[in-house]
């Protein structure tokens, strides 16, 4: 601790990580700004264009296929479907929630039709006696789908959230921003402030900081968290930023509303205030790891590009096993990115899930304390500094 | 407490910088270490507080051996300061930050920092930012901050390097008052004759050896030292028996066998010859060092 208040200090007086705190803060308390500049695609868009399918599907499917007794009960569903959409387009419309004021009896409930929909949808798909299935089915979503959709929406009926209609409601932008935390902007972040945490004293005030009584592993340690603490309170303070200045400007979504996890197996949903929870979490523990990496970069190799290229470097690893066989779930470096394993593409490898994630982060934090070991035991540091007297 | 040095090689390669160095400093004892530059005095000072790797030797301080291991690096560290580069200091840091910093790192909560401060005359500027010093305040600030750090033992490279003379005056009396207290302080310098101020002892490398040591309190034969153009020594010959003869122009007279008369008249003959001043005193680091590096007649 003797050491501590004075690395804060030198890290605090430095120009460029003012200036990169300030960026990151501001980037991120702006994101929800900059965000609704973006063109998107409305709820109520998605439905009139699902239920002009639906109109076209009717065209398609040769009347004479409709005339057996399970052709009916088709016809049937598809007219109900295209009911419901059109109701659900007024609903999203009116933009109330699940239901539309003094019409509750009229237009009913958006949820409680999005799952008869979606138990249509299973319907359809079940129909093996009607004679266009294939033609219906390449109209409506595969079976997978349709169980999510269906989790979606049980979520929202079981915790009584309403579907919210705009995609940019602050609860939306900020999943949208921590996913985007989560991906290799953190390694670019943990990168640049790493990267010249040794080299600079290195190579400006070398003789002040050399030979203190501390091991080069304590002072590690140290610069490493004190980056992390700085960073991670900028991303804080500007997510938080970001929320209220969407939330000032935008009334609707919640933080209860869902949004899919991977589980190992299958898609659950959580709400976006658990998920950001979580995430945030794994991305802190992932990033304070990033940065140990950096910053004993830094030390080794005095060469800020070079300390920068590496660990962005290190976000791609996991993408070789894209080429080759990652070997199993338990490969600790498939986990080095984030949201592969939240969305479950690395479901291939085997059970590929938060806990392994947790466990596979811990193998790493190991593996780099054990590297740097070895590497302040064994480099000769000091070689490269012979020339004390350069002035 | 005794820094003992034994044996110590330091090599670059097939280069041989320091060659089987040993030597033995007792506590409360301020070394002058004198060499050209280029001859290894802060290689020595760099692989003694293990900066660098060493080829062969021991570091021992109270019989403990600091081997290269990271535990006994931190203990040597503890004991031993290295007085930092003045262009190194942190710019946007203040003198007083600095001192602080120091001692901080060095867990030295009792050392009063103000009385350092006034001891340096640094009141009018430690409180600024470093950036706004001259080259004698930030020398100054170094020389503070070892003393904050008040390590058993010190190193202190070309200390006196940009202090005016009333500086080095004030800088040599501390060191005596520290050295008072205790501590072994290496002091490496090229101001030879300030070096006889306050060392008690001076070592001179050459040849990647420590080629002479001599311990001034020892050392009183008296001579009669001036310097005298060559040609003017040359006509003034015969000197007496024992006459040192250094680098052309110095020349030692020993004096303990010549009458008051004879002196005076030495004296007076020398300065006649032009030479600025003559001196009557034992040999000092200047003459040693002339002796050991320009060679010698007799």
């Amino acid at each position: 601790m003797r050491l501590f208040k004075w690395e804060v200090l030198k890290v605090l007086r430095d120009w460029k990580v003012r200036i990169l705190l300030v960026a990151l803060l501001l980037f991120l308390a702006t994101y929800s700004t900059l965000y609704q500049d973006r063109t998107i695609k409305l709820p109520v868009e998605e439905a009139r264009e699902e239920y002009h399918e639906t109109q076209r599907l009717f065209h398609a499917i040769p009347e004479a296929h409709f005339e057996t007794e399970a052709g009916q009960d088709i016809y049937d569903r598809l007219a109900r479907q295209q009911q419901i959409l059109g109701m659900q387009r007024f609903i999203l419309s009116e933009k109330e929630g699940n239901t539309v004021e003094g019409l509750e009896e009229i237009v009913s409930d958006y949820v409680d039709q999005g799952i008869e929909m979606s138990e249509n949808q299973l319907h359809f798909h079940e129909a093996d006696d009607f004679e266009s299935q294939e033609l219906l089915l390449s109209f409506i979503p595969d079976e997978g789908e349709i169980e999510n959709r269906l989790k979606f929406l049980n979520y929202l009926k079981e915790n009584d959230v309403a579907i919210d209609w705009n995609p940019m409601s602050p609860s939306l932008v900020l999943y949208s921003l921590i996913n985007i935390l989560a991906g290799v902007f953190i390694y670019i972040v943990a990168a640049v402030f790493g990267a010249d945490r040794f080299s600079r004293d290195q190579e400006y005030n070398w003789s002040i900081t050399q030979g203190i009584p501390l091991t080069w592993k304590s002072q590690w340690r140290m610069r490493s968290i004190i980056s992390w603490v700085l960073i991670w309170i900028a991303i804080l303070i500007g997510l938080v930023v970001s929320y209220i200045i969407n939330r000032a400007s935008v009334d609707t979504g919640t933080l209860l509303y869902p949004v899919p996890l991977y589980s190992g197996s299958q898609l659950e949903y959580i709400s976006i205030m658990e998920y950001t929870v979580l995430v945030v979490a794994l991305t802190m523990a992932a990033s304070y790891i990033i940065l140990k990496v950096s910053t004993g970069f830094s030390w080794m190799f005095r060469n800020t590009y070079l300390t920068i290229t590496l660990v962005i470097g290190i976000f791609f690893i996991p993408y070789i096993f894209t080429i080759i066989p990652p070997l199993g779930s338990w490969n600790p470096f498939l986990y080095l990115q984030i949201l592969p394993v939240l969305e479950g593409e690395w479901a291939g490898a085997g059970r590929v899930d938060v806990p392994k994630l947790l466990i596979s982060l811990l193998v790493l934090y190991m593996l780099v304390e054990l590297a740097f070991h070895f590497i302040f035991r064994l480099i000769p540091t000091r070689s490269g500094k012979l020339e004390r007297r350069r002035h | 407490m005794t820094l003992e040095i034994k044996d110590l090689t330091i090599s670059y390669g097939s280069h041989t910088v320091l060659e089987d160095i040993s030597f033995s400093i007792p506590d409360g004892t301020i070394i002058g270490l004198v060499a050209p530059n280029g001859t290894g005095k802060t290689t020595l000072f760099n692989a003694i507080i293990r900066f660098i790797p060493i080829n062969q030797g021991e570091i021992r301080i109270d019989g403990r051996n600091f081997r290269n291991t990271a535990k006994d690096v931190r203990a040597l560290h503890e004991q031993i300061t290295f007085f930092p580069d003045q262009a190194e200091l942190y710019e946007n840091f203040s003198g007083y930050e600095h001192i602080q910093m120091y001692r901080d790192i060095w867990n030295r909560e009792e050392r009063d920092i103000d009385g350092i401060i006034q001891r340096l005359n640094m009141e009018g500027y430690v409180r600024n930012k470093v950036s706004s010093y001259s080259l004698g305040m930030r020398q100054r600030l170094c020389f503070a901050m070892m003393i904050a750090a008040d390590t058993k033992i010190m190193f202190m490279d070309e200390i006196m390097n940009g202090l005016d003379p009333i500086n080095v005056e004030l800088v040599s009396r501390i060191l005596q008052e520290v050295k008072a207290e205790g501590k072994i302080i290496i002091v490496a310098s090229h101001l030879l004759d300030n070096l006889d101020d306050y060392a008690d002892q001076i070592f001179f490398l050459n040849g990647r050896r420590l080629a002479y040591t001599y311990d001034r309190r020892k050392e009183t034969e008296k001579y009669i030292k001036a310097t005298v153009p060559d040609a003017v020594l040359q006509a003034m010959k015969p000197w007496p028996e024992g006459t040192i003869h250094l680098n052309g122009s110095r020349i030692c007279i020993p004096a303990a066998e010549l009458s008051g008369e004879r002196k005076a008249a030495l004296l007076e003959k020398l300065l006649e010859n032009g030479a600025e001043s003559a001196t009557i005193g034992p040999l000092g680091t200047y003459e040693h060092y002339l002796r050991i590096y320009k060679g010698m007649e007799s």
